[in-house]
């Protein structure tokens, strides 16, 4: 009888993971999905056994470790040591998984059996495509990781006019996550986070260890209303997710915003992971446990394929594609009011709140105020809590009734386009800002955010002010090009035009439009 | 496991799994078994087996036997003759612009599908008939399309039958067009099932169509495979799980001339064997590098002799394997 009840149960549990369709749009959920989806219970690789290696030691078929760390004993992958006979990934010993009882060869390549799409075939939330450009091409606000995957040969014209052939590299485009199973290498360009120094006791954040889990906690220990640190249980449960705001169900909580890591993170694998990566702790007394943020994708994490996060190439479900901020051609002016979109009100975009900069400093520490430890700061951006998008002693802004940054921000709306209240000035999510002092839950229904409404001057300016998290179409992972006088120049490889649309997410400029720092700095 | 020579070759025999404990009857059904999957070879250049990666594209030519793979880590079109051997390769120049799909239609012709340098949101992409070398000879415009198919962007080509099949992966949209681009016949896939698509996430993976005009798709993020019959007639197959015969990620997608459907699971890595009937049969692979071993694979495609060719994730290539009908 007690094992009746119990296949009873455990049919009803495979029926809730597997049977209803509402179960498998939402893997995450706001906080850990079905543990299979991600690890084998056992070992599952050729059916050997994972064992234990000491340091130093080299165990059976030559399996070395160097950490400590279990390590594959099973028949040898094409006989090396290592995965494809070079340098491990990741920090992992061996074949490159198992480690963890994972089903990729490193945390991201498991991440992407899902997340990646190909050329002809999107994936749920994909955050890599296959493809620069496409009807698949990642629209997400923090950019298509595919853009780091692919390097952009150019001609370039040396001063006395000969010419070279010069290469943008990928790897400089953003957050070159090490996927190994999906052509993503370890980043030999750039071996350390910019700006990465030393950070409780530990050298900089070295590049091989980036993956997807760096930033994002699978197991979504922190939590968007019941905060949380680092891993581990004894929470209120995690009813769903905390990327689109709501309200969490009586005696539950909401998981933070895009599984976002929160402090004490420790994602395991490598000591440098553990101790320098997403080691979110910042003392400031004003920041919170985990960067704030909210999507305005009203369709949830039921379906994100009709998030359109600014992208007019974009199509919803009924083939339809929404045209937002579609500028007028052939002028200097730039009317990016949205003029066509498909779901009601305006097409998802992230509503930033607080802490991103800050979270961004755990590996990047000397770019923010807050946290630099080189003297000279004051060269610095400010980037960050409290770096108010409205800074006295500057004066008026041309308008005549803000101070200079701030009003810069609320009037300008392009190139030939600036005048208090002129159509499409305010907040622009291709500059985005975070809106200090509110809720998440509130923020989503904040309207100051919205287009055509002025932004308040506690706003804070950031990181992702002026780049994108994953990745982007231009060097430095920059949301537009630096080096085109005019955004109608901007160039993917600093030659052809081909691209710049998708690094745009199919937003289109006037002729003349300049560089988008004159959001806040306006010198056109 | 044994070895066994077939066919002039000796190569790996590999033990099938699943309904293979139930050979004789499978559901009501009389499972052909038998059915015998042997491991050859890595399509390969003279420098040895080609590493394509993730995303790699196949299609086949149903009547030389040539394979044609779209490498989209480094774009172009690889031909390999139907032992294997790449015999030539087209599309690296940029004037054909990114080639999302193609297919090769009963004259030889070389149908592709791609996005034109210069692409526009009024000019997306265009179908090219290029020959044998993969030259360029005409485009063509597709027309007659019904209004609801404004937003229509296909990304993969198919032929059948003398038609040409154009489908929007991501919509499920499907256009049937002749060989001057006038629009012939739509589905709407999602309509036809009744599927909302603000409350299901309808995009699919796999896309094939067998002879009769049967068109199979995989929704990974519903664990199953599908079968639409030209009259619009839908039937799911599969179920989410990790066992046998279980969806983790259901991916590419591919019918033979006996009917049998091979379903790629990149999750378990895995190829997954259904009868006409629906009716899972066998499956083959595991993760791993040795002999028969997958690393997230993704399109397969079969020819009419039961070459079946898998492409994978991990550099890893394209795998081929010779299904045996005992």
């Amino acid at each position: 009888m007690k094992a009746a009840r119990i296949i009873l149960i455990l049919l009803a549990a495979v029926t809730l993971v597997f049977g209803l369709s509402g179960a498998a749009f939402a893997f995450h959920n706001g906080g850990v999905g079905f543990c299979e989806g991600c690890h084998t219970m056992h070992n599952s690789v050729t059916g050997g056994t994972v064992a234990f290696i000491a340091n130093g030691t080299t165990g059976a078929n030559g399996m070395s470790s160097t950490n400590g760390v279990k390590a594959w004993t099973g028949t040898p992958l094409n006989g090396n040591t290592t995965a494809n006979g070079g340098a491990s990934y990741g920090g992992i010993v061996g074949q490159g998984e198992n480690q963890y009882l994972l089903r990729g060869s490193d945390p991201s390549s498991t991440c992407l059996n899902c997340h990646a799409a190909t050329k002809t075939t999107p994936a749920y939330y994909q955050e890599m495509s296959v493809s620069t450009g496409g009807a698949n091409f990642i629209q997400h606000e923090a950019g298509d990781f595919r853009w780091v995957a692919t390097d952009y040969t150019y001609t370039l014209t040396n001063p006395d006019m000969s010419t070279t052939t010069a290469v943008s590299k990928g790897l400089n485009h953003g957050h070159a996550v090490v996927a190994q199973d999906f052509g993503m290498s370890p980043n030999t360009l750039i071996t350390a986070a910019p700006g990465s120094t030393v950070i409780n006791g530990t050298g900089a954040y070295p590049s091989g260890n980036l993956a997807c889990n760096s930033c994002h906690d699978p197991h979504g220990a922190v939590t968007a209303t019941g905060g949380g640190s680092a891993n581990g249980g004894g929470k209120l449960p995690i009813s769903g997710s905390g990327s689109y705001g709501g309200t969490a169900v009586a005696g539950t909580q909401l998981g933070a915003y895009r599984l976002l890591a929160g402090k004490n993170y420790d994602p395991g694998g490598s000591s440098a992971l553990k101790e320098n990566g997403t080691g979110y702790d910042p003392t400031d007394s004003v920041l919170v446990g985990f960067p704030v943020q909210v999507s305005t994708d009203t369709s949830g994490s039921l379906n994100g394929m009709t998030g359109y996060y600014n992208n007019p190439l974009f199509t919803n479900g009924s083939g339809i594609k929404a045209t937002a901020y579609q500028a007028a051609s052939g002028n200097g002016q730039n009317n990016w009011t949205v003029t066509a979109n498909p779901t009601a009100g305006s097409p998802a975009h992230n509503i930033y709140v607080q802490g991103m900069s800050e979270f961004c400093s755990s590996c990047h520490n000397q770019f923010l105020n807050n946290r630099a430890t080189i003297a000279n700061n004051t060269h610095r951006h400010p980037s960050g809590v409290k770096q108010w998008i409205e800074q006295t002693g500057q004066g008026t802004n041309a308008s005549g009734n803000m101070d200079a940054l701030y009003g810069n921000y609320n009037d300008y709306a392009g190139t030939g386009n600036y005048a208090s209240g002129a159509t499409g000035a305010g907040y622009w999510p291709l500059v985005p800002v975070e809106l200090y002092g509110i809720s998440n839950s509130s923020a989503v229904t904040d309207t100051t955010i919205d287009t055509n409404t002025m932004v308040q001057n506690t706003a804070n300016v950031m990181c992702l002010t002026c780049h994108r998290a994953h990745a982007s179409g231009f060097d430095h992972d920059t949301r537009w090009d630096t080096y085109a006088t005019f955004i109608s120049d901007s160039s993917v490889d600093h030659t052809s035009l081909a691209n710049a649309t998708d690094a745009y997410y199919g937003q289109t400029f006037g002729t003349y439009q300049r560089q988008l720092c004159n959001k806040c700095h306006v010198q056109d | 496991m044994g070895m066994k020579s077939k066919n002039g070759y000796s190569k790996f025999k590999y033990a099938l799994f699943g309904a293979a404990f139930f050979p004789f009857i499978f559901c009501g059904q009389t499972v052909a078994y038998g059915l015998t999957v042997y491991s050859l070879y890595k399509l390969a250049n003279f420098s040895g087996g080609i590493p394509f990666s993730y995303g790699a594209q196949l299609a086949i030519d149903e009547h030389t036997g040539d394979l044609y793979v779209i490498d989209d880590t480094h774009g172009g079109v690889s031909i390999f003759n139907k032992h294997g051997m790449e015999t030539y390769q087209f599309g690296h120049a940029s004037n054909l612009g990114q080639i999302v799909s193609l297919a090769v239609d009963k004259d030889g012709n070389i149908l592709i599908l791609s996005y034109p340098v210069s692409r526009t949101a009024a000019d997306p992409y265009y179908i090219g008939f290029c020959d044998f070398r993969g030259k360029l000879e005409r485009k063509i415009k597709i027309t007659g399309l019904p209004r609801d198919f404004s937003g229509f962007l296909p990304d993969k080509i198919l032929t059948c039958d003398g038609h040409i099949y154009l489908i929007d992966i991501s919509t499920l949209l499907v256009a049937q067009v002749d060989e001057k681009g006038v629009c012939l016949k739509t589905w709407d896939i999602s309509r036809l099932a009744g599927w909302n698509p603000a409350t299901m996430q309808i995009s699919a993976f796999g896309f094939t169509i067998d002879e009769k005009g049967n068109m199979y798709f995989t929704i990974p993020t519903s664990f199953k495979a599908f079968k639409m019959t030209p009259a619009g007639k839908i039937s799911s197959f599969g179920q989410g799980g990790d066992g046998p015969g279980k969806f983790g990620v259901a991916s590419g997608i591919a019918v033979d001339k006996k009917g049998y459907i091979y379903v790629t699971d990149k999750l378990r890595c895995a190829v997954l064997i259904f009868d006409k009937n629906l009716t899972f049969v066998r499956e083959f692979g595991y993760r791993g590098y040795g002999m028969g071993g997958l690393i997230v694979p993704t399109d397969l495609v079969i020819d009419r002799e039961g070459t079946l060719y898998v492409a994978q994730g991990g550099n890893r290539g394209v795998d081929v394997f010779k299904m045996g009908y005992d």
